[in-house]
């Protein structure tokens, strides 16, 4: 079997997700629901070859060239002076009257004679839904796509299909058309809160690598860009090389400062001194003599300046150089899309090397948490490509506790992630700083206090007296509680000896009493003895008496 | 009246749909009727300028307005019945 030949796409990201581009000689679907961007996707492919010198043919099913080519022309690929790419009109028309089976060789011959006029190897069917839905039934649209991919295998082309999914029910619903090419690309769209957010995925790709995932991706005026999420990252320069962050003491704890072209995330509640550490990350890259952008969220670039000025550092003689711009939004004042755009049109502009977003977070504002993640993710990425050293806040509402949501879920693209936090101690409120993550450096996680003032930001330990006075207090805790266990232990022993005595005592009582009666009853003994004695005494008498009244009558007789 | 037939080789559609028209003229057509074949593999041109996307497709040429019939026309009535109510100028 021959290896799969591919040709590039150019589009940023699509070529790593497909592990080099799409396949010669073979059928693509590229399917979504309307809107979703599948005719500009492929009209953009025909465009990017163009610009390298391939040849490519746009059969239009579903709209006219004209349409096709206004769509197109809001896009800097777009070249309406190219002749590298070829329309041909195929809307089947809605007079027609239909009698009986019918084939696409009409189609066929009409594209193949342009095919050989041009010498054209890219080719783009554009809407094949809509003459599918013509056919009687699913085995004539088997039949006829068959008839599609056979002809784009023996005339070598790059075949892209373009279909709605879910559209056309039964007989031309997409689970057909999936089976019956060699690859299927899908493309999502949806609409959150007035933000397109948008995904691509390689569910199929016969003979080939791919990437699965669905991945989130954005239209500019540049054209689909394709968030890899790191899927490419060994095409992204890799620099060893350290750039300070704007404060010398962080430098320090990161093993001299973020890697160049890194992503730092900085995160935390309201008035940690996120825009203050900004501020001082985009100083020090103009005092590099680094292009720099600082972009803000609903807050002026005066008012950051006068606010970074008070700390010491003065951003107005960058601006005046013209080494560093400044660009606030209103968050609402466009889409997730158009900010991202506005941003990287801006960052190669003026060739920036450094760029801070306050806050990233500010996009959540503008759709979903997902959409806000995937744009952050998009822009990470596209800063690397550029070699662009990136640092974005995010601002958490809530103090303490996980700091995880602050992250806005990019945590694990971002390659260093500086947690910011007030400590409450001893009725002082306390800035502390703690690097929760840094990419390829042996960080010192140890949080740190972080002191504003007007000579600027300064990173203090946080006193190891303090930690013992903390330890101290779990072990006076402790030493409390045994305290208290030994003292229960006493006391139900002294209870058991109080109540044994008790006892004691009452037995002595009661022995005592006994010793009484038994003394009371010895007397009576005594007593009723002497009686008898007595009494005894008395009977002998008697006796003795009656004995010698006896003897003296014997004696009379 | 002229007709266009496009097709394309000896695919069994296009074979259907030329002896059913064959058929139809043989039974009789008030007025002349003059047929064009054509095959889309030979003349692409010809199918592009006039807009012929599948095979078979009948075209009335003449006279105006155009009228269209794709497919292999089947058993041949609706053929039937679109040749006769068109409206025939026997001058021509």
């Amino acid at each position: 079997m021959p290896t799969l030949r591919k040709r590039r796409t150019d589009i940023s990201g699509l070529d790593e997700v497909t592990h080099g581009g799409l396949p010669l000689g073979r059928v693509t679907l590229l399917s979504g629901s309307a809107g979703a961007g599948k005719s500009v996707l492929a009209l953009e492919l025909l465009y990017r070859a163009a610009a390298r010198g391939e040849k490519g043919i746009f059969v239009a099913l579903e709209e006219s060239p004209e349409q096709i080519r206004a769509n197109g022309a809001s896009f800097d690929w777009f070249d309406p002076e190219s002749e590298n790419v070829a329309f041909v009109h195929a809307e089947l028309l809605e007079t027609v009257t239909m009698d009986g089976d019918f084939d696409l060789n009409g189609l066929l011959a009409v594209v193949g004679a342009k095919t050989e006029e041009l010498g054209s190897s890219w080719v783009v069917f554009d809407g094949l839904d809509v003459l599918l839905a013509h056919l009687s039934n699913e085995s004539v649209g088997r039949r006829e796509v068959a008839r599609i991919r056979n002809w784009i295998t023996e005339r070598d082309q790059v075949g892209l299909l373009t279909a709605k999914s879910g559209a056309g029910s039964g007989a031309h619903s997409l689970p057909f058309l999936q089976f019956a090419v060699d690859g299927v690309i899908r493309l999502r769209h949806q609409l959150i809160d007035g933000s397109a957010f948008r995904t691509i995925q390689v569910s199929k790709y016969r003979g080939s690598n791919h990437a699965t995932d669905e991945f989130p991706c954005v239209v500019t005026s540049h054209g689909l860009l394709i968030s890899t999420r790191g899927q490419g990252e060994l095409d992204h320069l890799q620099s060893d090389e350290r750039v300070s962050i704007g404060l010398s003491e962080l430098d320090e704890l990161l093993e001299g400062g973020v890697h160049r072209a890194s992503a730092t995330l900085l995160s935390g509640i309201p008035g940690t001194a996120k825009t203050t550490l900004g501020g001082a990350f985009v100083d020090a890259a103009c005092r590099r003599g680094e292009s720099s952008l600082f972009v803000s969220f609903d807050e002026s670039a005066p008012q950051i300046r006068r606010n970074l000025r008070s700390v010491g550092i003065d951003l107005q003689p960058h601006c005046d150089s013209g080494l560093l711009r400044m660009l606030s939004f209103r968050t609402r004042s466009a889409n997730l899309e158009r900010h991202i755009e506005e941003i990287l049109g801006t960052l190669d502009r003026i060739e920036g090397r450094a760029l801070v977003v306050d806050p990233i977070s500010a996009l959540e504002a503008l759709g979903s948490r997902h959409a806000a993640r995937d744009a952050a993710t998009y822009l990470i990425d596209a800063c690397k490509e550029r070699g662009v050293t990136l640092l974005l806040t995010s601002l958490r509402n809530r103090p303490g506790g996980d700091p995880g949501p602050a992250a806005i879920g990019i945590s694990s693209t971002a390659d260093t992630w500086i947690h910011l936090e007030y400590l409450d101690t001893g009725g002082e409120r306390n800035r502390t700083l703690t690097i929760l993550k840094s990419r390829g450096t042996a960080h010192s996680n140890r949080t740190r206090e972080l002191l504003l003032g007007k000579a600027g930001l300064e990173l203090a330990d946080i006193y190891t007296a303090d930690g013992e006075v903390l330890l101290g207090t779990h072990r006076w805790e402790r030493e409390q509680r045994l305290y208290r266990e030994r003292a229960a232990r006493q006391h139900a022993l002294r209870q058991k000896h109080a109540d044994a005595m008790r006892e004691l005592r009452e037995l002595r009582r009661q022995l005592q009493t006994m010793a009484d009666q038994r003394d009371a009853l010895e007397k009576r003994i005594s007593s009723i003895q002497t009686s008898w004695e007595a009494q005894d005494e008395q009977d002998r008498s008697f006796e003795e008496m009656q004995e010698a009244r006896r003897e003296q009558q014997k004696s009379a007789d | 009246m002229l007709l266009r037939l496009y097709v394309s080789g000896q695919a069994p559609n296009s074979v259907a749909a030329r002896q059913t028209l064959q058929t139809a003229l043989r039974e009789g057509v008030s007025g002349d009727v003059s047929v064009e074949l054509i095959d889309v593999f030979e003349d692409p041109r010809q199918a592009a300028s006039d807009g012929v996307l599948v095979t078979p497709t009948l075209l009335r040429i003449e006279p105006e307005p155009r009228l269209a019939i794709v497919g292999n026309l089947g058993d041949g009535q609706r053929l039937r019945r679109w040749l006769d109510l068109t409206p025939m100028d026997s001058t021509v």
